[in-house]
């Protein structure tokens, strides 16, 4: 890389200035992460719903989807809600994991067990996917925010080309404000590119002002808090 | 040379824009009241985050190094471009590369600086806005009209007449349909596009994030789908530490829109990693000087640079809530504009600009990181050299003359007053005087007295006696 | 106590009964007031347009002023602020002058803040059987950080409703000479203004700054409408 001259020409301008602040001021006091947390993520037009029976809300989301098949980020997630990886379905490769949703009937084949299958990784299939689950790495109370990892199996792509996104966050993983979370986990839990703090679906307020919810990324965000 | 006062008149008189400008201005103001009104401790914020920048600044070489020093070690290219046409040039050059056709680009006001746009189009790369507002103006042919919300001066019939000239569909009024017609539209050419361009809202050096936030989700998608992503970055745009995010994110996301934070915030920093199943194999950052670092070597006004581009100062400006962004016919409008257009072009260019505020300071009481705005303006006022003003320098030179002197004040009033006594009824000037006048063509002058107060009462006495009222 | 009272070029100029006004309202409270013809003007014109040497020039005449004044008292917050404010940066680098710059720019008030901070006074015993609206000027509100010392003084007047604006805080485009380089935007900036105090049904818009009253006077006037504009030191020493 060719050595640029602007951080010198940036040097000789140094000149005198305040000193770096040591800590930032203080975040709000949140006496109840967990109940002010729900409160943001509705009001930023989330549907949250606190320790439900895991299976029943997907089955909600799955009917407000319109769809019959869950898309997973992690087969892991689904096996920790009872629902296994088919045997022989892990791979190396870049793959989709998908699902029935439970209770769904297949009409093709009743009485096939309920398991997450694999298929290839594949942008095109992606683009059609209605919804996709996946597990967040924590939750911010004062917004009503989740950050979502989508390093492997998982991709950049699935939680936010599917119009109807599922979060699963645990509720031990919620915590006040970020710089609570930042505090607790620092920069080495933030892998650049595959992070993404999400709160509530896509939106915009760029005709007339009337807000759209559903532009480029998800139309529908569900999050179902686990304890 | 760039004036604003020969198109006010268009602006200012077209009905349609007035009403909308005023409703959009009073939405937007009162959305960041309210989400402002909930942070106990706004001004802390604002102190810590001016703290940061005017600190950043001043070692603003050794912090640029850091980042790019761990956006290079994970494998990310960073190219310094010392001027627009740097930057544009390996844009360019990196899309040839990649034989690129298709490029998707979600919003960064420093891509409108530099030309991007133009710049690939020339190289026969087509250039697609991805954010809704941009879409619309990009599809209009017109520059943005403010920073933020590039389209907010569109009516729905606006933006249905169109979508339906350029999508190819007839489509009617609704938003809704509007918006999923461009969501349908613009998802083909996320998948297709061979690179993505975004902005950079914020720089964290120390673990060497990048951090675009947005509500669509296009920036996540030009920054996820397409095979190379380019990220177009101001050099002032970095901040030292991961702790001073959440003060800097607070401050922007309330003072831009109100929100208490934006639907996505992505922080990147590299291409994707070889375990990721998907992600831009190549990652460019792109550092922009473009006359910053002639800003930052000038003391006084350094501060301009500590701008975060939240738009606020826009939002709550008397001026630009008359005019609009494409009255002041520069990339950046409003009172950020009027301070950053004359530094970056050289106020030759713009020597209406910084005298195009009645110094109300609402801008200054506004911005997150406290720039003293009405401040700068007065430098700019100060530095326009007086060849370009010499109408207004010979009035000062005779004004001064006249008022340094309290004798030669008093007489010369006696005799103007009588002069202008002539042609003055009422409340009008029946000569046009070229000043007088021009207050004249909207307002009615003030009567003119038969005494000044001097002239009443230059003999009081301390104790009280003289004239009486 | 001993006052200077400057009464500013505008305010000489063209609204001398202000000066009249504010001088009966300083005597009514008890003071000696000096009136020195030779402060004339405090330079903002010419500051705020970016020309110091002409301003150094103007303002150069205040510094002959008021020595023997414990307080100097201004019925124009803009020219306040200027003095407060700027004043000593046009004077730093002059050894003579700085310190009578200092000693003046520490001593100067504004007429409502003198009447409500210095002397504790906010009734004046007036009277004002009238509905009116108040009007902040930019340079009160934002340099001075004056706001609520004129309402407190409106709200001791006999017989007086005051009626807040929507969007009080808005500037009212006058903006020294921005009234006469952008007429167009100025006035656009001023009918706003006009539209809210027209709102509120009030009879008189009440304001600190002549220059601000000047500018809304001129628009009310071009729009025919009856209300008309009055300074602070016009109802404060009204007692009919």
């Amino acid at each position: 890389m060719k050595q640029s001259v602007i951080p010198a020409k940036l040097r000789r301008s140094a000149g005198s200035a305040p000193p770096l602040p040591v800590e930032p001021p203080a975040g709000p006091d949140i006496a109840d992460p967990v109940e002010r947390f729900c409160r943001e993520a509705e009001q930023a037009q989330a549907r949250v719903r606190l320790r439900p029976d895991p299976l029943e809300a997907l089955r909600e989301a799955a009917v407000s989807a319109g769809t019959d098949t869950i898309y997973w980020q992690d087969p892991a997630a689904a096996s920790a809600l009872g629902i296994p990886l088919a045997g022989g379905e892990s791979s190396a490769e870049p793959s989709l994991f998908y699902s029935a949703v439970p209770g769904a009937q297949d009409s093709e084949a009743p009485s096939a067990p309920l398991e997450v299958r694999r298929r290839p990784y594949d942008r095109r299939v992606i683009s059609q996917v209605r919804l996709s689950v996946a597990t967040a790495r924590a939750g911010i109370a004062e917004t009503g925010t989740v950050l979502e990892s989508t390093l492997p199996p998982g991709g950049r792509l699935l939680p936010i080309l599917a119009p109807h996104h599922v979060v699963l966050l645990p509720e031990n993983e919620i915590y006040p404000t970020l710089g609570h979370y930042l505090q607790a986990w620092g920069a080495e839990s933030l892998a650049p590119g595959s992070n993404l703090f999400m709160t509530g679906p896509s939106r915009t307020a760029d005709i007339e002002k009337v807000l759209i919810l559903g532009v480029h990324g998800p139309h529908r965000l569900w999050i179902f808090i686990l304890s | 040379m760039i004036r604003i006062r020969p198109q006010t008149a268009r602006y200012l008189y077209d009905r349609h824009l007035q009403e909308v400008l005023r409703t959009t201005m009073a939405t937007a103001q009162q959305a960041r009241d309210e989400a402002v009104a909930e942070v106990e401790n706004w001004e802390e914020l604002r102190n810590y985050a001016r703290q940061v920048k005017l600190h950043t600044l001043a070692h603003l070489g050794d912090y640029l190094e850091a980042l790019a020093d761990r956006i290079s070690s994970r494998g990310g290219r960073v190219f310094w471009a010392e001027t627009a046409e740097d930057a544009c040039n390996y844009v360019v050059e990196t899309a040839r590369r990649h034989s690129a056709r298709t490029v998707v680009k979600s919003k960064t006001m420093l891509g409108e600086e530099i030309g991007i746009n133009t710049a690939l189009q020339k190289a026969g790369v087509e250039p697609v806005e991805t954010d809704l507002g941009e879409f619309i103006v990009q599809l209009c042919q017109e520059p943005p009209f403010h920073i933020i919300t590039p389209a907010f001066h569109k009516t729905r019939q606006d933006v249905a007449r169109i979508f339906t000239q350029h999508l190819g569909q007839p489509l009617g009024e609704d938003p809704e349909e509007l918006t999923a017609a461009a969501r349908k539209a613009l998802r083909e050419k996320f998948l297709q596009a061979d690179l993505g361009i975004t902005g950079v809202n914020l720089a964290v050096a120390d673990s060497g994030h990048l951090v675009v936030v947005e509500n669509e989700g296009n920036a996540r998608l030009s920054l996820s789908a397409p095979p190379v992503h380019i990220a177009l970055m101001g050099i002032e745009k970095v901040i030292p530490r991961l702790q001073d995010l959440p003060v800097f994110l607070k401050l922007l996301t309330r003072s831009a829109t109100g929100q208490r934070i934006t639907s996505y915030v992505n922080l990147i920093g590299g291409p994707r990693c070889p375990e990721e199943v998907d992600g831009p194999e190549e990652f460019h950052l792109v550092l922009v000087d473009n006359g910053r670092s002639r800003i930052l070597a000038d003391e006084r006004k350094r501060e301009t640079l500590a701008c975060i581009r939240c738009g606020a100062c826009l939002n709550v400006c008397p001026v630009y809530g008359r005019i609009g962004g494409h009255a002041y016919r520069t990339v950046y409008q409003g009172p950020v504009g009027a301070v950053l257009m004359p530094q970056l072009l050289g106020p030759e260019q713009v020597p209406e600009h910084p005298f195009a505020s009645t110094l109300c300071e609402a801008c200054r009481d506004i911005c997150p990181v406290k720039i003293d705005i009405p401040r700068l303006l007065l430098e700019l006022r100060r530095e326009l050299p007086r060849r370009y003003r010499r109408g207004d320098a010979l009035a000062m030179r005779v004004w001064a003359w006249t008022f340094e002197n309290a004798g030669r004040y008093a007489g010369i009033s006696a005799w103007g007053r009588r002069l202008l006594r002539l042609f003055y009824r009422d409340g009008r000037l029946a000569l046009p005087l070229p000043v007088l006048g021009r207050w004249q063509s909207t307002r009615d002058l003030p009567r003119l007295p038969n005494k000044t107060f001097y002239e009443e009462f230059s003999n009081q006495s301390a104790d009280g006696g003289g004239n009486g009222q | 106590m001993r006052v200077g009272l400057f009464v500013t070029c505008l305010v000489d100029q063209l609204f001398p009964r202000v000066g009249a006004r504010t001088l009966q309202l300083l005597r009514l409270v008890g003071l000696e007031v000096v009136v020195d013809p030779r402060g004339v003007c405090c330079g903002q014109p010419a500051f705020n347009t970016g020309f110091t040497a002409e301003a150094r020039r103007v303002a150069r005449g205040l510094l002959d002023c008021w020595d023997d004044c414990d307080a100097v008292v201004a019925p124009s917050g803009s020219c306040v602020a200027m003095i407060r404010h700027h004043l000593l940066e046009l004077f730093e680098d002059d050894p003579a002058l700085k310190d009578t710059a200092r000693s003046l720019a520490e001593r100067t008030w504004e007429l409502s803040d003198f009447l409500v901070n210095r002397l504790g006074i906010t009734d004046v015993g007036a009277r004002f059987s009238h509905v009116v609206t108040y009007h902040d000027s930019c340079h009160t509100l934002r340099e001075l950080r004056i706001e609520k010392e004129p309402r407190l003084l409106l709200q001791e007047v006999r017989d007086l409703e005051l009626v807040e604006m929507n969007d009080g805080n808005a500037c009212c485009g006058f903006g020294g000479t921005f009234a006469v380089k952008f007429p167009d935007i100025s006035s656009a900036i001023g009918n706003e203004k006009v539209r809210s105090i027209k709102a509120t049904g009030a009879q008189f818009v009440v304001g600190g700054d002549v220059s601000c009253l000047m500018h809304i006077g001129g628009l009310l006037q071009r729009a025919a409408l009856p209300i008309r504009p009055l300074h602070l030191a016009e109802v404060l020493t009204e007692s009919s």
